[in-house]
């Protein structure tokens, strides 16, 4: 191994430690309340982490979240940016998921058909600056 | 493979102690269940810091930092965090003020003030696993030294950095890097102090398992500015685990060719080897960790010549603390200018201490050079538990001394704790509260170098130990006013006549208290009182009559039966003759009705009492 590879290595590795670090262009938020999982949540988490995957993006991580409330419009999900825009996504199937990940956080483009809210969190950006 | 989760367990010393393997089965085996195998993935990494609260599971990226975890909440916080989502609150930090909860460790003030350069990756990568240093950019500045800097280059931005030694005596890191660069011969070698001894310190031990590539990529660079082909790591056999991994970490590098012949193709060849001492605190003394290493008895020599010119089989060699090699990495990759503007001007940097005694947080804090006294023990380590007084921090192990409250606003650096008559050391930093007594505690460590004395020197050797003996005549009660100059006086000699510094230091802790608490040693002497009441030969255990309610309780818990009935009243009362002032009858009292007190003799019946013994 030389010095080129070792950074080739490096950044291969880094992909690994990237849900560490705590600075990505997007992070992903799956409801998984009771009513979230009945509706089919952990289905829908498993083909986004695939279509991830299937992508090559390895810097999204995916989170989950207890039940936000919409009980009745589950699957919920949000797509938060690191400038602090949050979309939030609902009666999602995993269909439907795929494509928010291939349009919104591979195409950087929202999936208006999706979308129940957009909130700005101006504290977050805040709390990234410091 | 692809996780969404990455479950940080924490596998330090102290983590693994309280049952951190446990906790990993049972993790897996939840895991399993609930089928999550392929999102989660659980790392074990180096010591977080934190190690009152072990055992400690951090999930991220949400960077929930769970605390005190124990199997069957291993399991809740699969089926609730993991599997549905919900933070598991059960396991979460409180904030001592407010009662709220804490989240992360971002919002926990034991966390929040420190600046983490040596210990950067204690916690967050796994340390049996290279490829999680390399992400981390590890070994980028090994490439980039051996691939575009010069000896001179690398020893440069040393100097620029004004790094001083972490082992305690603060010697310029790049000076000495320069000696040894100088002196003559073809033959060197470079070689990592891993002897932590004093009594409270950890941190060289955390950085060894938590990140020990960091502290090889280090020797490494040494070994290429010095002019060495080969190294060695002294590492007490009292850490095995540091061992083990250390041992690992060497394995895992040389398959990688970043270490052994030709390294990273250009032509540099350097290779290291673990050396396991056995323990003896004589042997973090320089020449005596030399002699160890070549199969000598660890034994001090006389200096000059200093190792840098004849050190190793009379080769020159390089010896540096395990924080000290932590430094470096981060120098070369961010340059010495960005390292000189932390911490302050004599002392650059950030330091690790090892909080421990009476203290809220206790464990592993780095904090930037220069940070008060004040700010470390009451933001970082939380203050003192049970609303006690403050009354003395001990930095420096055996070697430093005690600072009392009026200290407490000086800025930690090398130079203003030698002047308040302590020393940084390794950055063992023990606090006591009022309870404490002074000299006790100076008792306490001389006792650590009496035992640790290796015998060479008669100052040493005899001196500590007559040094101890008047201590105890204070303790016991038995010492007059003039055994505070014979002390005085003692130190004086041993601090010159010694010959390494494990007998030059040695007075100090009496010396730190003798000048902040004199009045201690003079109402041991001349009162026969104990302020603290610590000294059981100066203290009585009394049962005040109003307040006993006649239980028996300490009555059956006396080891020697002096606490009897008095009279036909259902009261109790203690023998002083009998009493062996163990204390149990106190702690067990349920009514506060026994006191201990230390009454002394009162300065109007001291004549009587001298012309009695």
């Amino acid at each position: 191994m030389d010095i080129n590879d070792l950074k080739k290595l490096r950044d291969e590795a880094k992909k690994d430690l990237e849900l560490r670090s705590g600075e990505h262009a997007y992070k992903i938020t799956i409801s998984m309340g009771t009513v979230g999982i009945a509706a089919g949540a952990r289905d829908v988490m498993k083909a986004v982490i695939d279509e991830l995957a299937k992508r090559e993006i390895d810097d999204i991580p995916v989170t989950i979240t207890g039940s936000l409330g919409f009980d009745d419009q589950e699957v919920v999900m949000s797509v938060e940016s690191a400038e602090g825009e949050k979309v939030t996504y609902a009666r999602l199937d995993t269909q439907k998921a795929r494509e928010v990940v291939a349009r919104h956080i591979d195409g950087g483009e929202r999936v208006k058909e999706f979308i129940v809210g957009i909130a700005e969190l101006p504290g977050n950006t805040e709390e990234n600056a410091s | 493979m692809n996780y969404r989760t990455h479950a940080l367990l924490c596998a330090g010393a102290a983590c693994l102690s309280s049952g951190a393997d446990e906790v990993q089965k049972k993790l897996e085996e939840t895991i399993r269940e609930v089928d999550l195998k392929n999102e989660v993935k659980i790392v074990r990494t180096g010591c977080v810091g934190s190690c009152d609260l072990a055992p400690i599971l951090i999930i991220e990226p949400d960077s929930v930092f769970y605390q005190n975890v124990k199997p069957r909440d291993a399991e809740a916080i699969v089926r609730e965090h993991l599997l549905k989502g919900r933070v598991y609150e059960k396991c979460l930090i409180r904030d001592p003020d407010t009662r709220n909860l804490i989240m992360t460790q971002a919002d926990f003030s034991f966390f929040r003030r420190q600046q983490k350069i040596v210990l950067g990756n204690c916690g967050i990568i796994d340390p049996e696993n290279i490829r999680e240093y390399i992400a981390r950019d590890g070994y980028q500045a090994l490439g980039k030294v051996l691939g575009s800097m010069s000896a001179d280059e690398v020893i440069s931005e040393l100097e620029t950095s004004r790094l001083r030694g972490r082992g305690g005596a603060g010697f310029p890191v790049g000076r000495k890097w320069r000696f040894v660069c100088n002196a003559p011969g073809d033959k060197k070698f470079v070689v990592c102090n891993a002897d932590e001894g004093d009594p409270g310190a950890f941190m060289d031990r955390s950085v060894l398992e938590g990140d020990p590539h960091r502290v090889l990529e280090a020797m490494t660079i040494a070994g290429f500015a010095v002019g060495a082909q080969r190294g060695f790591l002294y590492i007490r056999a009292e850490y095995p685990l540091a061992i083990r991994r250390v041992e690992l970490a060497i394995q895992q590098a040389r398959e990688l060719n970043l270490l052994g012949e030709n390294i990273l193709n250009t032509g540099f060849s350097f290779d290291l080897e673990v050396r396991v001492g056995a323990g003896a605190f004589v042997c973090g003394e320089e020449t005596a960790l030399l002699a160890s290493i070549q199969g000598q008895r660890g034994m001090p020599r006389p200096r000059p010549p200093f190792p840098a010119i004849k050190g190793l089989w009379g080769c020159p060699t390089l010896l540096n603390n395990v924080e000290t090699y932590a430094n470096i990495v981060p120098i070369i990759t961010n340059g010495g200018e960005w390292f000189s503007k932390i911490g302050t001007e004599r002392s650059t940097g950030t330091k690790v201490f090892a909080l421990a005694g009476k203290i809220n947080n206790t464990g592993l804090v780095e904090v930037p050079m220069g940070m008060t006294l004040r700010e470390i023990i009451y933001e970082i380590g939380g203050g003192i538990p049970g609303g006690k007084k403050f009354k003395a921090a001990q930095t420096g192990g055996p070697s430093g001394g005690c600072i009392p409250e009026e200290h407490l606003d000086t800025p930690v650096e090398y130079d203003t704790l030698m002047e308040i008559g302590s020393m940084m050391g390794s950055g063992g930093l023990i606090v006591m509260d009022e309870d404490s007594c002074m000299v006790d505690v100076a008792k306490f460590f001389l006792e650590f170098c009496v035992d640790e004395s290796c015998g060479k020197c008669p100052p040493c050797r005899v001196g500590t130990r007559q040094m101890h003996r008047i201590l105890e005549k204070f303790t016991r009660g038995e010492a007059e006013l003039e055994d505070i100059e014979k002390l005085e006086n003692l130190t004086e000699m041993i601090q010159k006549m010694s010959l390494c510094g494990l007998g030059q230091t040695s007075p100090n802790p009496i010396l730190s208290t003798l000048h902040h608490f004199r009045e201690e040693y003079v109402a041991h002497a001349i009162e026969k009182r104990c302020p603290a009441k610590v000294c059981s030969a100066l203290v009585q255990y009394s049962i005040d009559e109003e307040k006993c309610t006649g239980c028996g309780l300490c009555s059956r818990v006396c080891p020697v039966e002096a606490i009897t009935k008095v009279d036909d009243r259902k009261l109790f009362a203690i023998e002083e003759t009998r009493c062996t002032r163990c204390g149990a009858c106190l702690d067990v009292c349920r009514v506060d009705a026994v006191t201990k007190t230390s009454v002394g003799i009162p300065a109007e019946e001291r004549e009587e009492w001298l012309a009695k013994n």
